[in-house]
């Protein structure tokens, strides 16, 4: 009984149809529950951007409504904020319970989750699209490229926010970012870096390179947050 | 093949407290009432059959098949209901049964009908605004309206009324004699237990300290047998 199981769940876990179902039921579930709340949120950023672009001296930027030192912590907020309304609600109401009684595996739970907030991150992008001029700036590539490094900070939120419980699972996420924003204010300091990725920020290559990492750095995190919530008894995952 | 539910020397070790070892058989058609003060290992136990939680030592099998931690796929035929049933306080009723419907290869809507006409559930209802008694049928419902085959519930009639209890005892009485599940029902309550079921395992401290049939035990005798055996 203590030991795993000698099947590999990844294997035999969205084989069939029924699989994909109950999938689709789950992020369904979480979007009627969620919607709202990510639509306040896109709005109120409209508000808050509207608000700042008429406080703020204009930019020197041709287009740009707004400056990266806004729009790069607010798209990490909405990361942060969605990811913690998916785990934590479930966790703090103990709905957790609920869908380990079901008959779902945890990787459907955690890949649940996470295409939940893809669904959540492109409502949010559609929205930006045709409230904001960010297409005016911003090639489709540097689009694609700018969405995916946003998933991919949302795994690693989603498995700092599995992998812990109680205040730690709220915190970890927020100590992430602060890694992050460490390490991208460094990076900046570093004028030769910056100027070379300014340089090539519209060489295809580049973004190929970006894409590759964002995979494999959201695979990782998707693998070891399943690892984790397997690896933990109902009673632990509710904390 | 061994029909039905098989425990077998099963300990559960959580912080400072320890199940067990306990042993049981339980054949389908028949419930088994669990009996025990807070903090006897009645929860530890029933999540330990139900496989949500890792055991340190012994089995648990059902018709022959190990339930293992994270064999979702035993879920289908074992269902596992909570004292107060985890459920999404947005969602109404009827969202709520056809999340859950969306999720049982063996969901039968119209046994899940009757059972809404059954129990009088409204389903424009938010979960939210439901009394306690109403999450627990709620939860019950979710629970048999698909091809369950073991029932597990854990203090269901804690803190709902006499009518809402004794339509609960009805309910488990009429699956496990008609439809021949396999039902374990923990409780603080003697009538439940002698109402809806045919065993009893009395636990205390983590050890069991009686097992066997009721025999058309009435309540003051089982009360009487349970403070015999340092019942609090």
């Amino acid at each position: 009984m203590a030991r795993g199981r000698p099947r590999c769940e990844i294997c035999t876990s969205l084989t069939g149809a029924s699989d994909v179902r109950q999938l689709i039921a789950l992020v369904r579930k979480d979007w009627m529950l969620h919607w709202r709340s990510v639509a306040a949120f896109c709005v109120g950023f409209i508000a808050l951007a509207h608000a700042l672009t008429w406080l703020l001296p204009p930019l020197p930027q041709p287009g740009l409504a707004l400056p990266p030192v806004v729009t790069v912590p607010v798209a990490l907020s909405f990361v942060l904020t969605c990811v913690t309304w998916l785990v934590e609600r479930e966790r703090s109401r103990e709905t957790f319970a609920l869908l380990r009684a079901l008959p779902v595996s945890d990787l459907q739970i955690v890949g649940s989750k996470y295409l939940a907030y893809v669904l959540m991150q492109l409502a949010g992008l559609a929205f930006v699209l045709v409230t904001t001029p960010v297409g005016a700036y911003l090639s489709p590539m540097q689009v694609v490229t700018t969405f995916m490094g946003i998933l991919t900070f949302a795994s690693l939120c989603l498995a700092a926010q599995l992998s812990f419980t109680h205040r730690k699972a709220g915190v970890a996420p927020v100590i992430l970012l602060l890694v992050v924003a460490v390490g991208a204010a460094r990076l900046g300091q570093s004028h030769a870096i910056v100027s070379q990725l300014v340089s090539r920020w519209r060489q295809p290559w580049l973004h190929a390179s970006l894409w590759a990492v964002c995979v494999t750095v959201t695979a990782g995190c998707l693998i070891a947050a399943y690892l984790r919530v397997r690896s933990q008894d109902t009673e632990d995952l509710i904390g | 093949m061994p029909a039905g539910l098989a425990v077998d020397s099963l300990v559960r070790r959580r912080g400072g407290f320890v199940l067990g070892p306990v042993s049981l058989r339980l054949e389908p058609g028949r419930a088994l009432g669990l009996l025990g003060a807070n903090g006897a290992g009645k929860t530890t136990l029933l999540t330990g059959i139900a496989g949500q939680g890792r055991l340190n030592e012994g089995t648990v099998t059902w018709n022959g098949r190990p339930v293992q931690r994270g064999d979702w796929r035993l879920r289908e035929p074992i269902a596992f209901v909570r004292d107060v049933p985890a459920l999404y306080g947005e969602l109404t009723v009827r969202q709520t049964l056809s999340f859950v419907g969306g999720i049982y290869r063996t969901w039968q809507p119209a046994r899940a009908a009757t059972m809404l006409d059954l129990l009088r559930l409204d389903t424009a209802q938010r979960v939210n605004t439901l009394s306690r008694g109403m999450r627990a049928k709620l939860g019950l419902l979710l629970a048999i309206s698909h091809s369950v085959e073991m029932l597990l519930l854990d203090e269901v009639t804690a803190g709902v009324d006499a009518d809402t209890r004794a339509e609960i005892q009805r309910l488990i009485r009429t699956l496990t004699r008609e439809r021949g599940v396999a039902t374990v029902l923990s409780s603080h309550i003697f009538e439940d237990v002698e109402h809806a079921c045919d065993d009893v395992l009395m636990l205390r401290a983590g050890l069991p300290v009686f097992q066997g049939p009721l025999d058309g035990a009435r309540t003051a005798s089982l009360r009487d047998l349970y403070f015999s055996y340092g019942g609090q």
